[in-house]
């Protein structure tokens, strides 16, 4: 197998583009992908600092690094789930990214900010582990970009994170989900930031390809509280899609992003309030943060 | 008195079984018959090809190319969990 651009001997396979890449010409498509969706969405300016939300696996540290190498201003934000020794070596990933690369990282704990770590919240709260971490995440990313007057966050959501979201929200005929389902969402209130995916151009093959190919050393296991995750499934699914008609995943978010996402938006924006707890943006009185933080403190005291 | 690797090594053996596959999640070793495309191998194993970089030392490597049976590869799965859509 031959590289499209140079002719080279092939390190990457891309079906879904029918095309393969030498090393460096496949690094080169990576940056080219990122820099076409910070420039189609508007993500951000290099004037502004932005808060990279890492989590010490591929994807996240494959965002870092290229937006680093672009020359954009960049912060890490590692939140500590106190996942047992998963969350342990995740975060040393991060610090040891970080330190190399000379780039300032803020750790956050989620045991010191909602009273538990992830696996006392799942047993607390009897949902899905990934219920609770997700809420949280979201809720400290923001947060913390207040505090530190970043506009920003960017995650490293891929295509695959997209298309499996999208499918889930689909399936499950939840159009109230599908506005929010974009590589962009836009502040609606001075207390909630911008956030942005300048991966979901690109699927996590190509992203692991390219945090392998960069020697980027990310954690390689996955979480233990993943197994038989939903999204997991939905995943799972569309590979099998994807193997059966290379491009079905790219087809499905970028048809649903172009050309049907449109329709789901509301006619009216959603009214936003401060929690009368922590002042963070909620659709109620109080946040769903807060709620879980008295839920935790509850059942730990 | 032999270990049932160790059996398991010399059956391989006979069986002209030599090349080595790591795979993750967890962390595990199995033995294949070396000499084939990589494609042979993932289909062998009931491994799509889109869910898994194919590692040979330090370079990837692609479907279509013969592993040799004295190569060792690791086959590094991509997929990772998600937390869910944003809720504002």
């Amino acid at each position: 197998m031959k590289c499209r651009k140079c002719g080279e001997p092939a390190v990457l396979e891309l079906r879904r583009h029918n095309a393969a890449f030498c090393a460096p010409d496949f690094l080169e498509f990576f940056r080219n992908q990122v820099r076409e969706a910070i420039r189609k969405h508007h993500m951000f300016t290099r004037d502004e600092t932005v808060l990279v939300a890492v989590s010490g696996g591929k994807d996240s540290l494959a965002l870092w690094d290229v937006l680093i190498d672009e020359g954009y201003r960049t912060t890490g934000l590692h939140l500590d789930l106190g996942i047992f020794e998963y969350s342990v070596e995740s975060r040393v990933k991060c610090e040891q990214f970080a330190a190399a690369r000379g780039v300032p990282l803020i750790v956050s704990a989620v045991r010191d900010q909602v009273g538990a770590p992830v696996p006392v919240i799942k047993t607390v709260t009897r949902r899905p582990p990934c219920s609770g971490c997700g809420l949280s995440k979201r809720y400290l990313m923001n947060r913390v970009a207040l505090e530190h007057r970043i506009p920003v966050v960017a995650t490293g959501h891929n295509l695959d994170d997209e298309a499996a979201t999208l499918f889930g929200s689909v399936l499950h005929w939840q159009t109230e989900a599908l506005p929010r389902q974009s590589p962009a969402l836009p502040s609606t209130h001075p207390k909630l930031v911008r956030r942005v995916k300048p991966l979901y151009r690109l699927s996590e093959r190509e992203t692991a390809a390219f945090a392998f190919l960069r020697k980027i050393d990310y954690i390689v296991e996955e979480c233990p509280f993943a197994a038989g995750a939903t999204s997991i499934t939905h995943k799972e699914i569309l590979s099998r899609l994807e193997d059966a008609s290379p491009g079905a995943k790219h087809n499905f978010l970028f048809g649903f992003l172009d050309r049907a996402r449109p329709a789901f938006e509301r006619a009216e924006a959603v009214a936003l309030n401060e929690c009368l707890r922590c002042g963070q943006v909620t659709t109620g009185t109080i946040c769903a943060f807060c709620k879980l933080a008295d839920q935790v403190k509850r059942r730990v005291s | 008195m032999p270990t049932d690797e160790w059996n398991r090594g010399i059956l391989d053996a006979i069986a002209g079984i030599r090349m080595k596959v790591i795979l993750r999640n967890p962390r595990r070793e199995v033995a294949v018959a070396g000499d084939r495309r990589v494609k042979d191998i993932l289909r062998e194993l009931d491994i799509l090809p889109e869910t898994v970089l194919v590692i040979c030392g330090d370079d990837l490597v692609t479907a279509d190319q013969v592993v040799r049976d004295d190569a060792t590869i690791e086959l590094r799965p991509v997929m990772s969990g998600g937390s869910g859509p944003d809720p504002l």
